[in-house]
């Protein structure tokens, strides 16, 4: 028993590589791994992309990014489409972070720098959202409504948004890694599998689909 | 795990800023690109397809209003060929009607004229036989027989005459 609980201390120890007098965690080199990994991916599959007869390859990655494409611009309202790309780039890059324990990697994203990374930039994001279409006076006229009353209310989300995100994401994926670690001790083969597709794949997947979402949203109400 | 470390921090946004740029260009950006392109290309197409049904429907419209110009032009042609004809027709009916009127008129003109000749002639005859019967009474003696007998010969003679003309 003490060598199991030991074991799984073990593994939720982040690992801090010491480049140049500055510790790295080992979630950055994974992320600084994963963006690697989609830039070439999405080099390799959109290459020798043709307007007429397009490939069988082609035709996937063309409907494919057209589904993320859709499933963005619905919550992001008209006015905010052109901040698709941006959840789509974050919704990939999320949801290999949180499958990658599958491949024996542990997930950047239990790392609580990394959520707290994609969630500041989440709410820098849409406060600027808000300041591009408003202008600065219409973004903190904002702060105002629906009443003056609601100010204090209003400047504490900007804070709070911020923070659930980031927690809410940062703790499913630790969740689900540290029950995965359990099981795994206990039992290595067949048996983690029922149980890595829902932790890793359904869980890791559902968490991408509410940062994302959520985001989107933030971004549609800061535009309306 | 539970730590926070800005440096980390910076590194994953910077990271993620890279990435987003990235990705935007020359992932996202191309698989548009193609999508827009094509979808021009569609629109063009449509376009042109609908120009060319516009094209055709007028075609046939007017293709539809010469047919019926032309069904309109024979029918015309056909009346008045028939009104034409019927006008010849009754021309020549109205000719052939005066004509047979003329020498049915011409005919009765000669019978009649014929006949008056006959009368004249018969006339002439009745005289003659007037004359030589009086001069035969001038010659014989006149007594009740042969005044008879004269009589029958004048009657018997001008009958022959008649009976000849009846003839």
């Amino acid at each position: 028993m003490e060598a199991y609980i030991s074991t799984i201390q073990e593994e939720l120890e982040c690992e801090v590589i010491n480049i140049g007098g500055v510790g790295i965690h080992e979630s950055v080199i994974v992320t600084l791994f994963i963006s690697i990994l989609l830039l070439v991916l999405g080099l390799v599959l959109t290459s020798g992309f043709r307007v007429e007869n397009p490939s069988r390859r082609q035709l996937a990655v063309e409907s494919f990014v057209l589904w993320l494409q859709k499933f963005f611009e619905g919550p992001l309202s008209p006015k905010g489409k052109r901040y698709a790309p941006y959840m789509m780039t974050i919704a990939c890059y999320v949801a290999l972070a949180n499958i990658f324990y599958v491949f024996g990697i542990k997930p950047p994203t239990k790392d609580l720098t990394v959520t707290a990374a994609l969630a500041v930039m989440s709410i820098v994001l849409v406060q600027m959202a808000g300041i591009q279409t408003k202008g600065v006076k219409g973004w903190l006229h904002s702060f105002l409504e629906p009443m003056p009353a609601m100010l204090p209310m209003n400047i504490l989300e900007l804070f709070i948004k911020p923070v659930s995100l980031c927690m809410r994401l940062f703790g499913n994926v630790l969740g689900a890694f540290i029950i995965m670690c359990m099981i795994e001790g206990l039992v290595r083969i067949i048996v983690p599998v029922p149980f890595s597709l829902y932790f890793d794949f359904f869980d890791g997947l559902i968490q991408v689909y509410v940062f994302t979402l959520l985001t989107s949203m933030y971004i549609a109400e800061a535009v309306e | 795990m539970l730590k926070f470390d800005i440096v980390n921090f910076v590194c994953v946004v910077v990271n993620l800023l890279v990435l987003y740029v990235l990705m935007k260009k020359f992932v996202f950006g191309r698989v548009t690109k193609i999508i827009d392109a094509r979808q021009a290309l569609l629109e063009e197409k449509k376009a042109s397809v609908a120009k060319a049904q516009e094209e055709a429907d007028r075609l046939k419209k007017e293709y539809q209003k010469s047919l019926e110009n032309a069904n309109e032009t024979s029918v015309q042609i056909v009346k008045e060929a028939k009104s034409r004809a019927r006008a010849e027709y009754n021309k020549i009916m109205a000719r052939a009607a005066a004509d047979a009127e003329a020498m049915k008129a011409g005919a009765e003109k000669a019978i009649a004229t014929e006949r008056e000749k006959q009368m004249d002639e018969l006339h002439v005859q009745i005289m003659d036989l007037a004359v030589e019967a009086a001069g035969r009474i001038m010659a014989e003696k006149s007594s009740p027989e042969t005044d008879k007998a004269l009589y029958d010969a004048f009657i018997k003679e001008a009958g022959d005459v008649d009976n000849a003309k009846n003839e």
